[in-house]
């Protein structure tokens, strides 16, 4: 199949040693080298953005940037809607970051997302029971149908070897298929003007915080330290980054990859999914043809800017919905909002390329320098 | 009345082929060197929108096809400066290259085509040759477009180049055995680039035609995905000519019948059926991975050469 | 021998050094190769032969010294430099295209070839020299290489290179790849070829080989050329001395010991490669508890199979495992170092971007006090890596420095001492000095002896034979997946004796032998 295994990010380095210079206070150049090709690669990408503005529509970009982020990061509705924004993206990032970590390319979050939506809306619509129990039996059971839908890529990889990037594409637009049958059949409101479901039982509502931000966001922030928790300290995490960081001397130790395989696909699956869930209880109260968004693509990217970091993650998701939001206000200057996807576009390939230019600066001044690490 | 039903299942399905063979035999170029080529959905939408485009240049599909090449060896070029020139990571470059064909498609989509303008598909062999008569049995291949014709001899085309020249030769050992390939005076990396950039302008192509001349027009989300199956039918193509236009003809079959099946009034719902194809893209993995090992492969697939 | 005119001289390297890191793997080595002989370097793993032909061919630069190409000094900075002087070389790994028929191979390699592949024109050429030489691949150049045997492959290899036109050829441990029963006819090819006039230059670790088809042998030994001797002159004997080094007397000083329990006995153990051949042929022995068993053998000859047979890794085919009594043949790999079991490999003990900390506890981090109901106890892992690092001297600033930036020295050390304390009962050491400095080298044997004394069981696998003398009580040679012998007192044996046994030399039958 596909053969490229995850190779572990050598970026990494950087972040422990970041963990260690900072106790030591032995500050050295070599620390600044991947913020600074970080800064690089946001400035390359706002100026080539800024490029494709001007070439295409004509308008001054450092006007249309203005406005972009003076909406999404400086009025108030702008700030609660990247929030808002965020929650789906952050918690679809923080599933598949435990896949990540563990080498695995789960790429199935918005599919998993569907699945979410669809076990979600099924029960919100059909079972009354108090807030209470209903809520938590909406949660369980999506985490439940997500993990077993990413469960089925988990299978095919470890008892076919199907490499679980394209099962986990395809298995996306099965999920996204299955969900416009869903709304235009079995789930259908009855009459709808177009296809979408009933809404929600009013107790299966979260409220929001401050509209349109949910209570929703609460939980995916909460989700941060528990995956974090998990990731970190806990000896499932211990051996699924072991996996993922050194598969040889994992094996040499002893440890049952295609059973960590299948664990990881479960639980990252299962989290992604949640993402789906509170976009129909805390956001849409029904169900609609674009419930997911493109959250679960968006988050690949998201993964990818964290450095599958999880502590960063959420930041680069805040970044990234920021972009989502802003581009949105530009619709009214005559610039198409799809100027979001272009600049993530770009961001994702200048990044990629700033590692080259970190290992490039880090060659040179250990070299130059000769800092004892 | 069945036998007629079948004749239209395969003309459907015909009808279709162009798109994915196109679309496959550019990833498959790409591929063949050792380079993914995951951004395949992301240049079709780009290049979709740029064929549109180029159609209205010059009222000419021809004009669509030209443009959308461009677009595609655009991405090309990201593609192979980033991951050959650069040795960079050929997943995240894919992805950050889907991202931007997906923004640039609607993009320049918004700007410059004007709303509910239709293009015109390009003349059948049938209008080239001035034929007249009735369209029934064999007749029919001269519904079929001109570039349904130019799509199998593309595929003639790079099966000799491939199998029968010694750039083929190149090209194949560059992708299974680069360091073999070295050694015995492959220039790599000129092989690797050029190739990339001719296999994402096929791509390009694909997207274009899949435009101008299927549907005749740009909506959101027009390509569906059909760039990651023509990327999954590379993979279980085994990286064979022969294998693609046969994975081709499978999917271009399931959307035939989609057509067909509507059309006739059979009451399957249509997004159960649209599932059809990644399903089966799943199953045939499976059966695939499955039924031999990793033989086919070409060796050095997804990885960065480095000389010693 | 010496022939009345003076020989020309094809190729002459002069005062050639080369190092890696801290280690020297040539140093300083004259030597010249005369037309038309077939000149065999011998040497142990490691002892700079392959080093040398990398140099000549291209694919290393050397540090100091000079090639001469008939008479005249070339500067040869890749293997298109030494192919256009006429020196090909047969590489141990094949650097073949699987996916490519044989005449597409040689086609690609060949020069100044036409745009469209001229299949007739290549076929014939092949066909000749496939003839010429009896490789019998007549009838099947368009045969895929992925599909033929290895032994064909070497073939195809040397194919190109004549067909490339090239005069010297160079082989590099050529018989690894080769089944016993094509040994024969390879070497006959090698002959052949001389005969019509290639001078040779033939790399192995075999003293029979060289023994076989040698006009002259040089040895070599850590990285210096032992001397040069014509191949009339050469004894089994004589090899044996220049190739080891060692002196022709015993040497073990480790007294024999009483016997304990029986710990693990291994009973007709077939183990299958990666390729679907035998890399374990009936393999029968038995282990007490506390003592070290040497396991000499020359890599490539199975002794890794036997290494992760017996720790669950790798499936078994036939025979049993059984471990004090109960049969775990077929038992995963974490419940053998639940009952006991643990192997010390020569690399990859450690995962490269984790903290000396996190490592510490690779080998069980679901084991309490490390960790409770799945969740670990930072306190208690960081405890452990202390007196790790502390007990088996790992030099480093932080135990949350991470493994990669260790010295190999001291990532052995902390794989070791992470396995010795988890109290292992046998433990299966492969290679586990390999590439260590001679300080942390004593350092292993010296923990391995003191575990021993506390009745721990060892099977220590290794090529050094001063090292496995220095801790065996036994000690067992394996050579093509077999054990060819048992040596159970080792002060009436001598280096000579095993080094033989381990290239191959003899049959070692019923030397004191308890194996079957």
């Amino acid at each position: 199949m596909l053969v490229t295994n995850k190779q572990p990010n050598p970026n990494r380095q950087e972040s422990q040693r970041r963990a260690t210079w900072f106790k030591t206070l032995n500050i050295s150049r070599l620390t600044l080298a991947s913020p600074l090709a970080y800064v690089i690669a946001f400035l390359l990408t706002f100026l080539i953005g800024g490029v494709v503005i001007y070439a295409l529509t004509g308008q001054n970009p450092i006007s249309v940037y203005s406005s972009f982020f003076s909406y999404s990061f400086f009025s108030q509705y702008g700030i609660l809607e990247v929030l808002a924004k965020a929650t789906p993206i952050i918690i679809a990032g923080a599933g598949m970051i435990i896949a990540f970590r563990c080498g695995l390319w789960n790429l199935g979050a918005e599919g998993q997302m569907a699945i979410g939506a669809i076990v979600a809306t099924a029960i919100g619509v059909n079972l009354n029971l108090p807030a209470g129990i209903l809520l938590p039996i909406i949660f369980l059971a999506s985490f439940i149908g997500g993990a077993l839908w990413s469960g089925i890529a988990g299978f095919l990889k470890t008892r076919f070897g199907v490499h679980e990037m394209l099962s986990t594409l395809m298995l996306n637009y099965i999920a996204l298929k299955l969900l416009e049958y869903m709304i235009s059949g079995p789930l259908s409101m009855p009459h709808p003007n177009y296809p979408r479901s009933s809404e929600i039982l009013l107790q299966a509502q979260m409220p929001f915080l401050q509209y349109p931000l949910n209570v929703t966001f609460l939980i995916a922030l909460a989700l941060i330290p528990i995956v974090w928790f998990i990731i970190n300290r806990t000896s499932l995490g211990y051996r699924l980054q072991a996996v993922g960081f050194g598969r040889e001397a994992a094996r040499l130790a002893g440890m049952d990859i295609a059973k960590l395989t299948m664990i990881v696909m479960l639980i990252s699956g299962g989290i992604s999914a949640l993402g789906g869930t509170v976009e129909v209880v805390g956001d849409f109260m029904r169900m609609e043809r674009n419930v997911t968004g493109g959250y679960g693509f968006t988050a690949i990217v998201v993964v990818m800017l964290a450095r599958e970091e999880i502590i960063a993650m959420p930041f680069a998701a805040f970044f990234i919905s920021g972009m989502l939001v802003g581009a949105s206000s530009l619709t009214l200057a005559g610039i198409p909002a799809s100027f979001s996807q272009i600049l993530i576009g770009l961001l994702l390939l200048c990044v990629v390329f700033a590692g080259y230019i970190e290992r490039w600066l880090k060659q040179r001044w250990e070299y130059a320098g000769k800092i004892a690490c | 009345m069945t036998l007629d039903l079948i004749v239209n299942l395969l003309f459907a399905t015909l009808n279709i082929l162009p798109i994915y063979l196109i679309a496959s035999l550019g990833g498959y170029l790409s591929q063949r060197v050792g380079v993914y080529d995951i951004s395949m959905e992301g240049n079709m939408t780009f290049a979709a929108v740029l064929g549109i485009i180029g159609f209205f240049v010059a009222d000419s599909p021809w004009m669509g096809l030209l443009f959308g090449f461009l677009g595609g060896v655009f991405f090309g070029i990201i593609l192979a400066t980033l991951a050959v020139r650069f040795n960079l990571d050929q997943i995240v470059i894919g992805f950050g290259l889907w991202f931007l064909g997906l923004g640039l498609g609607s993009f320049l989509y918004k700007i410059y085509v004007p709303s509910d303008q239709h293009t015109i598909g390009f003349s059948t062999l049938g209008q080239l040759v001035g034929y007249q008569g009735e369209l029934t049995g064999f007749a029919r291949f001269l519904e079929l477009d001109v570039i349904f014709y130019l799509s199998i001899l593309l595929l003639i085309v790079i099966s000799l180049v491939i199998y029968r020249t010694r750039l083929g030769l190149q090209m194949r050992a560059t992708g299974e055995n680069p360091a073999a390939a070295d050694a015995a005076g492959v220039n790599i990396f000129r092989v690797r680039y050029l190739t990339i950039l001719v296999g994402a302008g096929l791509v390009g192509i694909a997207g274009a035609y899949l435009a101008v001349a299927f549907l005749q027009g740009f909506t959101s989300g027009m390509v569906a995905g059909r760039g990651w199956i023509a990327f999954s039918i590379v993979i279980f193509g085994r990286w064979k000519p022969s294998n693609i236009f046969w994975g081709c003809l499978l999917f271009a079959g399931i959307n035939g019948l989609q057509v067909r099946l509507q059309t006739i009034g059979v009451t399957i719902p249509s997004d159960l059926l649209t599932m059809a194809p990644y399903i089966v893209t799943l199953v045939a993995l499976v059966i695939i991975m499955s039924r031999s090992g990793r033989s086919r492969i070409p060796s050095a697939l997804g990885t960065p050469y480095f000389r010693e | 021998m010496e022939e009345t005119s003076t020989p020309e001289i094809v190729l002459e390297v002069k005062g050639i050094s080369k190092h890696f890191g801290s280690v020297q793997a040539l140093d300083c080595v004259s030597l010249s190769f005369r037309k038309g002989e077939i000149h065999t370097l011998l040497g142990e793993n490691g002892a700079g032969k392959t080093t040398l032909m990398n140099i000549i061919y291209g694919l290393y630069q050397k540090d100091a010294g000079e090639i001469l190409v008939n008479g005249k000094v070339y500067e040869i900075r890749s293997p298109r430099d030494s192919l256009q002087l006429g020196i090909g070389m047969v590489p141990q790994f094949f650097k073949l295209v699987p996916d490519l028929s044989i005449l597409e191979n040689i086609y690609l390699f060949m020069e100044k070839t036409k745009f469209i592949i001229d299949h007739k024109g290549a076929k014939a050429i092949i066909q000749q020299l496939s003839e010429m030489f009896g490789f019998g691949l007549e009838e099947m150049v368009d045969r895929e290489v992925g599909s033929l045997t290895e032994g064909e492959k070497q073939k195809v290899e040397i194919l190109k290179i004549l067909a490339r036109g090239s005069k010297t050829l160079l082989f590099d441990e050529a018989t690894n790849v080769l089944a016993p029963n094509e040994l024969d006819s390879f070497l006959q090819i090698v002959k052949d070829l001389n005969k019509s006039g290639y001078s040779i230059i033939y790399i192995t670790h075999r003293l029979q080989e060289a023994l076989q088809i040698s006009d002259r042998i040089s040895a070599f030994r850590k990285g210096k050329l032992v001397g040069t001797i014509s191949g009339k002159e050469a004894t089994l004997e004589k090899l044996t001395v220049m190739m080891v080094g060692a002196e022709l007397e015993k040497t073990s000083a480790v007294m024999p010991q009483e016997k304990g329990a029986s710990i693990l006995e291994v009973k007709d153990l077939n183990v299958i490669d990666e390729r679907g051949l035998l890399a374990l042929k009936n393999v029968s022995c038995q282990f007490y508890e506390g003592e070290i068993v040497g396991l000499a053998g020359i890599e490539g000859n199975g002794s890794n199979y036997l290494a992760e047979a017996l720790i669950g890794l790798r499936r078994v085919k036939s025979g049993k495992v059984i471990y004090r009594g109960s049969d775990i043949t077929r038992s995963l790999p974490l419940h053998r170092m639940k009952l006991g079991m643990s192997l010390m490999p020569s690399s990859n003990a450690l995962v490269p971007l984790f903290s000396v900390r996190d490592n510490s506890i690779l080998d069980y981090p679901e084991k309490p006090p490390f960790s409770r109901h799945g969740l670990l106890d930072r306190k208690a892992i960081t405890a452990h890596a202390k007196r790790i690092v502390t007990d088996y001297q790992v030099q480093t600033p932080s135990i949350l420095l991470q493994a990669v930036k260790l010295s190999g020295g001291n990532r052995q050390r902390l794989a070791i001492g992470r396995k010795i304390e988890s109290n292992p009962k046998f433990m299966i050491a492969y290679h586990p000095t390999k590439g260590l400095d001679i300080k942390s080298q004593s350092f292993i044997y010296e923990k391995l002896l003191t575990m021993k004394k506390a009745g721990m069981t060892v099977l220590f696998m290794g090529t050094d034979l001063d090292e496995l003398l220095l801790v065996s009580n036994r000690l067992m040679v394996i050579y093509r997946g077999e054990i060819v012998g048992v040596f159970d007192d080792l002060r009436s044996v001598s280096k000579f004796d095993i080094g033989v046994l381990m290239t191959g030399g003899a049959r070692c039958e019923g030397v004191e032998s308890v194996g079957n």
